[in-house]
């Protein structure tokens, strides 16, 4: 039988540091036997590296940030789908979701697929209401509030023993010992994501992380669960390897089962000392590991996209323990044409076309 | 006291724990300690084999052994023999 070939579309190309992730995900989507693919990428900045890598995407264009307002950022998407046909749009990023899964129908209309989860799964994994989410579900959670101001700081010694974590709405978590320092993180975190900011209980553990799917009926199509082994200053990981933790296992099939999750996650947890589990964060999307869970026999992103295009999705089984990633920094030479083509015209073909 | 049957040891004396990712080496008399625990042989007959194959003071092979039991039981490694 005969191939489809898909119209991919895809963010998170800031394959630095902090990596989004859009590689990652196209490399899991181009190394599928059952489809082929033309991939789309979206960058917001022009020097996201995902545009110039050789292989990654047959072209990229420029988008706007969804702050700039859900009209302008569709009038694009749109504007980009009349040049290129798009089948369907992974994003990657936590701050452009809401947009997207508000705009679903929208883009539906226009022939554009997405997989993501409802807006109301999307709110009740939020850092926010991470409490309730554990009561809700049966699973443990560090205990966290809301602040809005530094005037909820001193109270906070009421509640919490420091050390504790500052956590921005979407990213970034520092380590607070004292309230000066909660005054500090406060401060940084909200002039980079707003607020609320996120005051959380410290747990003290070994933190595990699982990249998940769901269908959207409950159904776990795949799950792999890594420990982190090398952490950057930013808390990212540089290297992890897939371990085998039933535990983990069974509370990530638990979770998409119970809430019907839609799309890719990840679960950070931390694992205590007696062996307690502590759920400290979802994250609504593929995390910028996935290729690890790839290269251990379950490739996420191309179950995602045979979900999204009905294709028979069967469930992962197993997957290979002691696989390990390690990242690493490589200076690719670019050329000032390709960087005046993006940044001229917002959008820029692959040199290898 | 045995090594766990989920801990997994190559030739060279690398070791694995799947269920937390780490990894951890050993020098070639551990190695040979931790081979024998694979086989589930009691810490007594373990003692005696290397008394009798390396030239070292019973007291301090043994005050060695018993740090390294302990280490292997710190690291969850080991379990008690059934």
């Amino acid at each position: 039988m005969e191939k489809r070939t898909f119209t991919i579309a895809v963010t998170g190309l800031n394959n630095t540091d902090n990596p989004g992730p859009g590689v990652p995900v196209i490399r899991g989507i181009r190394e599928s036997n059952d489809f082929d693919v033309r991939v789309i990428g979206m960058a917001y900045e022009n020097l996201e590296p995902g545009i110039y890598m050789p292989g990654i995407t047959d072209k990229t264009y420029l988008i706007p940030y969804p702050s700039a307002g859900t009209k302008v950022f569709l009038n694009r998407i749109i504007e980009i789908h009349q040049k290129e046909n798009i089948d369907l749009i992974i994003p990657n990023f936590d701050a452009e979701l809401y947009t997207f899964i508000k705009s679903e129908k929208i883009l539906a209309q226009h022939g554009i697929r997405t997989f993501l989860p409802t807006l109301e799964q999307l709110d009740e994994r939020s850092k926010a209401n991470l409490p309730a989410y554990g009561e809700k579900y049966g699973v443990k959670v560090p205990d966290s509030r809301e602040i809005t101001s530094l005037t909820d700081i001193p109270s906070l010694r009421d509640d919490f023993d420091y050390p504790l974590l500052v956590k921005g709405k979407f990213y970034d978590a520092y380590l607070a010992y004292n309230s000066e320092q909660v005054i500090n993180h406060f401060n940084k975190i909200a002039s980079k994501w707003g607020l609320p900011v996120i005051i959380q209980e410290f747990i003290k553990g070994t933190e595990l992380n699982v990249v998940a799917l769901g269908d959207g009926t409950g159904r776990t199509v795949a799950a792999v669960s890594m420990r982190k082994q090398y952490i950057t200053d930013k808390g990212k990981a540089w290297g992890g390897i897939t371990i085998n933790d039933p535990k983990m296992m069974e509370i990530t099939h638990s979770i998409i089962s119970k809430t019907q999750w839609k799309g890719g996650m990840e679960l950070e947890m931390i694992k205590t000392t007696s062996n307690d589990y502590y759920l400290i964060e979802i994250n609504p999307r593929i995390p910028a590991w996935v290729y690890l869970a790839v290269g251990a026999g379950q490739n996420i992103p191309e179950a995602l996209v045979k979900l999204s295009m009905n294709m028979d999705t069967p469930s992962y089984e197993s997957y290979q323990v002691g696989k390990m990633f390690i990242r690493y920094s490589w200076d690719m030479l670019g050329d000032i044409g390709q960087f005046e083509k993006i940044s001229m015209n917002g959008e820029l073909k692959n040199m290898e076309e | 006291m045995k090594i766990k049957p989920t801990i997994a040891i190559n030739d060279n004396g690398f070791l694995f724990d799947p269920s937390t990712g780490e990894s951890y080496t050993t020098n070639p008399v551990a190695r040979e300690i931790i081979f024998m625990m694979k086989q589930n042989l009691p810490i007594d007959h373990i003692k005696t084999n290397i008394l009798e194959r390396y030239d070292v003071d019973e007291v301090v092979f043994e005050k060695n052994l018993i740090d390294f039991i302990a280490m292997l039981q710190h690291f969850n490694l080991s379990e008690e023999l059934a």
